[in-house]
């Protein structure tokens, strides 16, 4: 009657746009991502702000889970004190200066309670003092050309209020928030998760059908298993369980008890069908029962449950013949596209991205420009893969697409640190053992190293999203002339997987020569003489998360995930770096340089940018007994010895045959228990 | 048998033996009969029994537990024993059942307590037990609220009380409270309770884990009045209750007027910072309240003093009012401006995270590194220097694994390892660029002893400078002293040489002097000003330069090039300087000291400048023995010593001996060099100049990955992946359908639901009736 009412408030409200000053950043949302990302722009000393429906941050956790455990482990303790490392291992924490806002604090729980995690928000957001308006509704969000803007265009969010926003970039973190529905006859008899009784009372001697098979189902089954007659769960395909996916939204060990009973034949059970083609018929006592949508067409109109066919009519033996007294939908969540102008393209309308909006690798929306979508929303660019939908990955995301932002409208190139080449092995070695955004970003952020000129000295930057690699120079603001590295965590190729067997026998490999063929999450590192080409990117091999590299290496895989072993980490790694770059990355002590200072007319590169700048490693009496009882260091005093090759040591794995280096190396510690 | 009464007699003789034989004796389980270990009980001595039959398995789980806390019950003076109940020998203590054995607590020969040996499961419950059952006075065992509210009205204005709560008896944590109990007994009294519903009701969360509060009731006159409670933070061990039932036995506030960097009490020997309030004689009431407030509010967090200006020697700035000293020693104090209680526990608190780190210390050194070789190596000449600085220097050297502390390596803009920093108070940290060596590294520590440059205030102090009186001890470590001349209006040209001796600082001993009277040194050293003075104290020469427009950076080159050696003894350590003179080398080979009459010749001819395009210089292989490497790559067979040669390092690297029959005397070597320059002379080697190339091949993973690819050609080689509109997740949910599709388990049932198959299902089933 009165036209649609985001037509009314834009014809309302239009005066009021005109004089609206603009703000650089608004972010949609106070949850987790909305937060990680207030604080950074906080940090940048950005003009931002946070718009936040409820009255407080992280409003999603005073209702979901409904069972109020969190499935998300709250570790606290790893034996480390590094806490890049310990960050590994908390999926709950945001990042930030401050170590007093870890997670750890704020509950003892290995699975904590949702209403901590909403604690936690609220201090995060109070004392980093971010600035976040709450009980601010935005109810539409549309574009307003301006070529003098950042993009090209403003977006305008109009609030409950009729207030108006002006905003250079906005930045999405409302998170999934509609529960999913399928539609099909008799729908409208579920219960939903967002709503169905979490008191296992009212469940008491009743047959349950579950809908779904999620985390969220299985917590619902989890929760009445005990009182119930039976629960069956309905999916569309098979039970995805994490500790074969290597995925964590998928099936989680904690939920699993009616895989149990359901295998060992108690009365529950897990059932696939396409759910579209289901029909749910009440009858006269209110019990539901299973049927096609192909039998409710055939009735008619006729809807009532004993007019229309039941498959047991025909197959007397079909599993969902008994009755049920709840059916409970537990499908999962979409994105709230509502508040979207169409002009904004989000969404392409096809089936597929009815879930999530539609971005780039880089978090931008595929569809306007400067609009990023952050957190759990933002889960399309790992869906199934990585982390990138909790917490634990996306605060690493958010970081990168900051990261992005500074570069495009501050000139800030992404950061990086320098180093001469002789440090390329430790720097290496000491991410890969402690980076977080690796590990759990594994597959989506990478760290890259720009080699320079005459690959003496290199470029270090950290956690870049990886399908951007292309892109790498325009939005970093770094150079990539003369190669790169990319260092990536991996699993197996052909490990993950819902019907894998992850516990075969064999499952691991140990020697380093079978590096590649790494089964468990391990660092893989790709060279490339040329930045790779956005076609290289887009149209790489089957199974690639990179282009086709110009060499390749894996670390192999470790148990403890600790990759310092001299011989089986350090040393192939040390040698893969050699080889792509053409030099010599062994250290030396200064003894060592200065025979090869007067023997020869180059030095290699540890001697060039250390000793010869007066910053050799000058060796000890004990460690020169040391190296020449091992019989790896030549005894100058005793005169007559001859020179032996370090290269090759007993246990060493590397491949042999080639020409030994000569000279007085200082490898007494690059022997099979210490490498330089 | 003999034997282990032997062992026990031993035990038993008196405490200091006992002291003596503490380790021979630990975890020694001695086996007695029951008359035998009757006989050994002493009048007021505890002691703990296990009975059991002789025939009983030697070995239990309860006798493993008994045998780990023989050693921890005789550090309280309760020795242990197995006593084996034989047929000869009756006791009442040998029960009938084998299975029913019990242990038996003693003092002197009463029987206080016995146990059921599945009470006593482990080390710990065993020391817990025992001493529990000791400590009976002590430690007051309650189950209700109103049992803990009348034990604190008791003890309210007489004693302290120690009131924790641990999930069961027998705990690690019950130990570790009776542990204190033992040490603290007789000063607080213990309340202990294993009831979650009395630490509710007393307000505590996370009750999944035990609890200590100290409860100040001394104090409290007032019988209605609370005692103030204050919870233990830290897991309950033995040494965090040790630690914090001191900090809660100190006293409040500590009024003192000394210098706050001096300052110490049994907090900060505790770990713990110390907060100063600062007082004048005009507040001090109001001030003193503050302080006890503060106290209070930050009582087992830090320590809180009350400091008087009034009585204060040491200067305290005008504004400040608080002091912080935090918990590392030897950290310059912080003087800060606090307006209120609150923002001064913030201070506290935020600052307790650091102090965790064990970070920075007075003249601090830290060298960093990830397990990586390199570091390891230099790490042995880091610990020696600290062992050569033992008891000799205010220096204190740690050292940061990197690998662990991340953060405050990045913090420090450390990202290169190993890395030296200098933290000293009042002065930016510094980091060393030397030789990763002891002696180098010794001699920076050694120069930085002084601040450079070293300001000199009188024309004598000057001349005693340059005479190497004013440092003698630091001469051995600096091989020059540079003093800047300066009149007292040149102030650029000072300030720029007062940067560059900063630069120096470490390596070279620096001063400057500028008094009025500055041309009387000037005069006698002829040199117009500004000038440098170069004192070389080993050849007792002083050589004067004049700076004319030098820039801080060329001060720096000029002083780092005279301090070169005219014929420098080469060594490891100082090659880099004289390559970097890019001259061939004039080198002599000596097996031991230089014969003077060689070095004579040589600098002859470095007088008379026959020298400049050579850097001439000698090696003592008694000092280097790796001169002997270089030697055996110039020359095929090795003639005798001293050799000479020359090495064009960098250009060519042409090597030319001396002739081995000649005399190296001037004329014959001035001829040599006549004929080399005139190139008549033949090298005898020439150096190689290979690139270094990677002295190994890497693994071809990839060749391998191509390799296996192959071996299953179901899978395709390189085959377009991406359609560049469809985004990652869509091709999930595709590959899904068709899972469905594919699926052959037992829900296939229900999977031919769809409309085209079912009618084939009908017919079936259908058929199968029919069959029926």
């Amino acid at each position: 009657m009165w036209g649609s009412p985001g037509l009314l408030l834009t014809l309302a409200l239009h005066p009021a746009l005109a004089v609206a000053p603009a703000r650089d950043y608004c972010v949609l949302g106070a949850g987790p991502a909305g937060l990680q990302m207030a604080y950074f722009l906080q940090r940048a000393g950005r003009d931002y702000t946070v718009l936040e429906r409820a009255p407080g941050p992280g409003s999603f956790f005073a209702r979901y889970p409904r069972h109020r455990k969190l499935i998300s482990i709250n570790k606290r303790y790893t034996g480390r004190s590094n806490a890049e490392f310990n960050l590994r291992h908390d999926w709950n924490s945001l990042l930030s200066h401050d170590p007093r806002l870890l997670f750890k604090h704020y509950s003892a729980a290995y699975f904590p309670d949702a209403g901590d995690m909403q604690r936690y928000l609220g201090d995060f957001a109070g004392r980093l003092g971010l600035r976040v308006q709450y009980n601010t509704t935005v109810l539409h969000v549309a574009l307003d050309k301006d070529r003098r803007a950042w993009n090209g265009h403003y977006f305008v969010l109009t609030d409950h209020k009729g207030q108006v926003y002006r905003c250079r970039v906005l930045l999405v973190a409302t998170g999934l928030s509609v529960p999913n529905r399928v539609d099909f006859p008799g729908s409208e008899h579920l219960e939903g998760y967002e709503s169905v009784s979490v008191d296992p009372e009212d469940f008491v001697g009743q047959n349950v059908l579950i809908l779904g098979r999620g985390n969220a189902a299985f917590e619902t089954a989890e929760n009445i298993l005990g009182v119930t007659n039976f629960i069956h769960m309905l999916s569309r395909s098979r039970v995805r369980l994490s500790w074969a996916t290597h995925y964590v939204g998928d099936l989680r060990a904690i939920n699993n008890g009616l895989l149990d009973t359901y295998q060992l034949k108690s009365l529950d059970g897990l059932l696939e069908s396409d759910l579209t083609d289901l029909a749910i018929l009440k009858d006269r006592e209110g019990k539901f029962h299973v049927t096609l949508k192909f039998f409710v067409e055939e009735a008619g109109t006729n809807q009532s449950a004993d007019a229309v066919t039941l498959p047991q009519d025909d197959s007397d033996n079909f599993a969902m013949r008994v009755a049920y007294d709840r059916v409970i939908r537990c499908l999962g969540w979409n994105f709230d596209f509502s508040i979207f102008n169409e002009s904004l393209r989000l969404s392409s309308g096809s089936e597929f991205s009815r879930k999530y909006p539609l971005i780039r690798a880089s978090y931008e929306a595929k569809g306007s420009r400067g609009l990023f979508v952050l957190g759990t929303a933002s889960h399309s660019v790992d869906y199934r893969k990585s982390a990138g939908g909790f917490i634990h990955g996306f605060r690493y995301t958010v970081r990168a697409v900051h990261r992005l932002l500074e570069q495009r409208h501050h000139g800030v190139a992404w950061p990086a640190t320098q180093h001469p080449i002789t440090q390329l092995t430790s720097s290496v070695l000491r991410r890969v053992n402690e980076a977080s955004g690796l590990y759990q970003m594994f597959g989506v952020l990478a760290d890259v190293i720009l080699v320079q000129e005459n690959a003496t000295a290199f470029e270090y930057l950290e956690e870049f999203p990886t399908q951007m690699l292309a892109q790498l120079e325009s939005l970093t603001g770094r150079r990539a002339r003369h190669g790169l590295f990319v260092v990536h965590m991996e699993y197996g190729r052909n490990f993950s997987g819902p019907e894998k067997d992850v516990f075969f026998y064999d499952r691991s490999v140990g020697h380093t020569e079978d590096a590649w063929q790494s089964n468990f999450l391990h660092p893989v590192i790709y060279y490339y003489r040329h930045l790779p080409t956005e076609q290289e990117v887009r149209f790489r091999p089957a199974q690639w998360p990179l282009p086709r590299p110009t060499a390749i290496h894996h670390i192999v895989e470790d148990f403890l995930t600790d990759w310092t072993a001299p011989v089986g980490h350090v040393l192939p790694l040390r040698r893969f770096l050699e080889n792509c770059l053409g030099t010599d990355l062994r250290s030396f002590y200064a003894e060592s340089c200065f025979l090869f200072a007067l023997t020869r007319q180059k030095l290699p590169p540890f001697c060039r940018q250390g000793y010869l700048r007066k910053q050799g490693l000058v060796s000890t009496e004990s460690l020169r007994r040391h190296g020449v009882e091992s019989g790896l260091m030549q005894d100058h005093a005793a005169a007559g010895q001859h020179l032996r090759d370090r290269g090759q040591q007993p246990g060493d794995r590397g491949p042999v045959g080639h020409p030994p280096a000569a000279g007085m190396l200082a490898q007494s510690l690059n022997s099979d228990k210490e490498e330089l | 048998m003999m034997c282990s009464s032997f062992r026990v007699f031993r035990v038993g003789i008196s405490f200091v033996t006992m002291c003596i034989f503490y380790k021979s004796a630990a975890n020694s389980l001695p086996e007695l009969s029951p008359h035998e270990y009757f006989s050994t009980l002493q009048p007021g001595k505890a002691s703990l029994a296990y009975f059991c039959q002789a025939d009983s398995p030697s070995t239990s789980v309860f006798l493993e537990g008994l045998h780990e806390a023989v050693r921890p019950l005789q550090d309280y003076g309760i020795s242990v024993a197995k006593v084996n109940c034989i047929k000869e020998e009756t006791s009442r203590y040998c029960g009938k059942d084998k299975d029913l054995m019990k242990a038996y607590l003693f003092r002197g020969n009463i029987l206080l307590r016995e146990f059921p040996t599945d009470t006593l499961f482990d080390e710990n419950a065993i020391v817990a037990h025992v001493l529990f059952a000791l400590l009976f006075n002590e430690v007051k065992y309650i189950t209700t609220p109103e049992d803990l509210q009348s034990a604190e009205n008791a003890l309210k204005g007489k004693a302290n009380i120690v009131f924790s709560y641990v999930r069961a008896i027998g705990t690690p944590e019950h130990r570790a409270v009776m542990e204190a109990a033992f040490v603290y007994g007789t000063t607080c009294q213990f309340v202990l309770t294993t009831e979650i519903a009395l630490l509710e009701s007393i307000g505590s969360e996370e009750i999944e884990y035990a609890h200590l509060y100290f409860f100040h009731c001394k104090p409290v006159l007032d019988l209605t009045q609370e005692c103030r409670r204050i919870l233990m933070e830290q897991p309950l061990t033995t040494l965090n209750i040790d630690l914090f039932i001191k900090t809660m036995n100190a006293p409040l506030l500590t009024e003192v007027a000394e210098d706050p960097q001096h300052v110490s009490t049994v907090h900060f020997q505790l770990g713990l910072p110390l907060v100063f309030i600062v007082s004048q004689q005009a507040t001090y009431e109001a001030d003193k309240r503050t302080a006890e407030w503060v106290a209070w509010r930050l009582l087992g967090k830090a320590g809180v003093l009350l400091l008087l200006r009034d009585s204060l020697e040491a200067n305290i700035p005008q504004h400040a009012n608080v002091v912080f000293k935090r918990a590392e020693k030897g950290v310059p104090v912080e003087f800060l401006v606090l307006h209120d209680v609150d923002s001064i526990i913030s201070h506290v608190e935020n600052n307790v995270h650091i102090e965790e780190k064990q970070e920075d210390g007075e003249d601090d050194v830290e060298g960093p590194d990830i397990g990586q070789a390199v570091s390891m190596a230099f790490l042995q000449s880091y610990i020696d220097v600290a062992a050569k600085l033992k008891g000799t220097s205010t220096m204190l050297l740690t050292r940061i694994n990197c690998a662990d502390w991340t953060d405050v390596c990045t913090k420090q803009n450390v990202t290169e390892f190993p890395v030296v920093k200098m933290y000293k108070e009042g002065e930016n940290p510094v980091s060393y660029a030397g030789m990763l060596g002891t002696e180098d590294l010794l001699k920076f520590i050694q120069l930085n002893r002084i601040s450079y440059p070293v300001n000199i205030t009188s024309i004598q102090e000057a001349e005693q400078y340059l005479h190497g009186e004013l440092y003698k001890d630091l001469l051995s470590y600096s091989s020059v002293s540079v003093l800047g001349l300066f009149s007292p209006t040149m102030i650029t040209a000072k300030e720029d040489f007062i940067e560059a001796g900063r630069a120096l600082k470490g390596y070279v001993i620096t001063g400057v002097y500028s008094g009025e009277d500055v041309l009387i040194l000037s005069n006698k050293y002829a040199v117009t000003l500004p000038a440098l003075l170069l004192a070389r104290h080993k050849e007792g020469r002083i050589e004067s330069i004049p700076l004319a427009n030098t820039h801080a950076h060329d001060i720096v080159q000029l002083i780092t090039d005279a301090s070169l050696e005219t014929f420098p003894e080469i060594t490891v350590e100082n090659l880099p300087s004289y390559l970097r003179l890019q001259k061939p080398l004039l080198m002599l080979f000596s097996d031991g000291s230089i014969n003077p009459q060689h070095e004579k010749a040589v600098l002859t001819m470095v007088e008379q400048k026959h020298l400049d395009s050579l850097t001439p210089c000698w090696l003592n292989l008694k000092n280097t023995p790796v001169g002997r490497g270089i030697l055996k790559a110039y020359f095929d067979t090795l003639p005798p010593l001293p050799l000479l040669v020359v090495v064009n390092l960098h250009s060519g690297g042409r090597v030319f001996a001396f002739p081995s029959d000649q005399a190296i005397t001037e004329q014959n070597l001035l001829s040599w060099l006549k004929k080399l320059e005139a190139g008549l002379e033949n090298p005898i080697t020439v150096l190689p100049a290979q690139d270094w190339k990677p002295p190994l091949p890497a693994y071809d993973f990839l060749s391998m990955m191509d390799a296996a690819t192959l071996q299953h050609p179901t899978r395709k080689a390189p085959e377009c992946l991406k359609d560049p509109d469809v985004p990652e997740s869509v091709k999930e949910h595709h590959e899904d359908k068709s899972a469905v599709e594919r699926e052959p388990t037992e829900t296939l049932r229900i999977k031919r639901w769809n409309r085209s198959s079912w009618f084939k299902y009908a017919e079936e089933s259908l058929r199968r009736d029919k069959e029926l």
